[in-house]
């Protein structure tokens, strides 16, 4: 990439790559124990406050990389990265969870695409952290058998979705304490 | 790679075959045969490498967790049983069963991928015989290799926390922060030396590792038990619906 070229780089370093394998880790460790979390919360809290409270965790991987390694596909990269982390090292959701990350990891990368992959703030973020909430309510409908009426699948889209954002901005936040 | 005589792809697609198959599976009959096959399978060589204890706390939360979500979403139908606060109705039982016979099939076939190959195989082998991008191989290698490394990093920053008076562990979001800026802190600086390394050292010229061998006898009975399965699950339902 030429010095003051607006065109961002696409070609991963061996830093970004180390960069994604630390969030990966990150991530995969969340993912993994995120289950617990959910099955509980979900007991008493019912859906729409089990998905606002827990999914978001599922969706971190998506903007701790891409708000750390800030290059195209970064968000996909680290969603589904953290996925296959969390199949290889807990069986829990088998090799499904690598069906979801990628599913939720690509539905966040829009988040960045409709920015044209110029801005890494916390406007992005947000959105690609409410939008890996689509794939994943409609993953849960066809395997876990989680269909409710339209307006109850809207709710839930948007407890999840609520819930990606909040931790997106949590995970963009934790990212530029980082770069100070 | 060698040891068991098959290739951990193979068994990648085994795994990931099973999976298709849990999300194409409508009815109960279809995933019956090769959820048992492979949870059997799964949950009988997984406890060796995982342990039973792990396995059954495992089994027991996606149990509970099947049961709460057909409690809440499939709770229509005649009921079967009423208990006052709440009625069980048909739909509940229905959905419970296709619940947890995927999770055996999907978890079972998972645990036989990661019982008879180790991480490391599996991730040379997908970049050998599959061909995924030796971006993500290096990533998720390098993952593995830092397990231990962030392990260590966490159980400091667990020490630092307590010292605080701050919980050890929590997923509460205002806390979570102050979790993993540090734990990223460290991760990004180590992160950071070990890409310059690899750079150094070549990593972009680095050839493509590409895999010739042809399929074992152990590939071909993976694949046999693979297609057997499908094969019955399919004229399972055929059989059911035709007669």
């Amino acid at each position: 990439m030429s010095v003051g070229s607006r065109k961002r780089s696409v070609r991963y370093t061996g830093i970004d790559l180390a960069l994604l394998a630390v969030t990966a880790v990150v991530s995969g460790v969340i993912f993994t124990a995120n289950w617990t979390f959910y099955y509980v919360i979900e007991a008493f809290a019912g859906p729409i406050g089990a998905r606002l409270l827990t999914y978001g965790l599922w969706f971190i991987g998506a903007p701790l990389a891409a708000s750390l390694v800030r290059k195209p596909g970064s968000a996909l990269l680290g969603e589904f990265l953290g996925a296959l982390v969390e199949t290889l090292i807990a069986p829990q959701g088998g090799i499904t969870n690598a069906i979801y990350g990628f599913a939720q990891g690509l539905a966040s990368e829009v988040g960045y695409a409709v920015f044209l992959y110029r801005s890494w703030s916390l406007l992005p973020t947000a959105l690609a952290g409410f939008l890996a909430g689509i794939p994943a309510v409609a993953l849960d409908a066809i395997l876990f058998e989680v269909v409710g009426t339209p307006f109850e699948m809207t709710l839930w889209v948007v407890a999840a979705g609520l819930s990606g954002l909040i931790y997106a901005v949590i995970a963009n936040l934790a990212v530029k304490n980082l770069r100070r | 790679m060698a040891r068991a005589g098959f290739k951990p792809s193979s068994l990648f697609i085994y795994s990931l075959t099973m999976a298709s198959l849990a999300f194409i599976g409508r009815s109960v009959e279809f995933l019956l045969i090769p959820a048992v096959v492979n949870g059997v399978l799964g949950f009988g060589l997984g406890s060796r490498k995982i342990g039973l204890k792990l396995l059954v706390a495992l089994m027991i939360i996606n149990v509970w967790g099947a049961l709460i979500n057909a409690v809440y979403f499939s709770n229509v139908g005649t009921t079967l049983l009423d208990l006052g606060f709440i009625k069980i109705n048909s739909g509940v039982v229905k959905a419970f069963l296709m619940v947890s016979l995927r999770f055996f099939l999907v978890v079972g076939s998972t645990l036989i991928m990661l019982s008879l190959s180790n991480a490391r195989d599996l991730i040379k082998s997908l970049e050998s015989d599959l061909r995924i991008p030796s971006s993500v191989a290096f990533s998720l290698a390098y993952a593995f290799r830092l397990f231990p490394l962030m392990a260590r990093d966490f159980k400091e920053i667990s020490i630092a926390r307590e010292e605080r008076g701050l919980k050890t562990f929590t997923l509460n979001p205002k806390h979570l922060k102050t979790l993993l800026t540090p734990l990223l802190s460290v991760g990004y600086e180590r992160a950071l030396w070990a890409g310059i390394s690899s750079e150094v050292r070549g990593l972009s010229s680095r050839r493509k590792v590409r895999s010739n061998r042809n399929l074992s006898v152990g590939d071909l009975l993976i694949f046999a038990a693979l297609s057997a399965q499908v094969l019955t699950a399919f004229l399972t339902e055929l059989t059911l619906r035709l007669f």
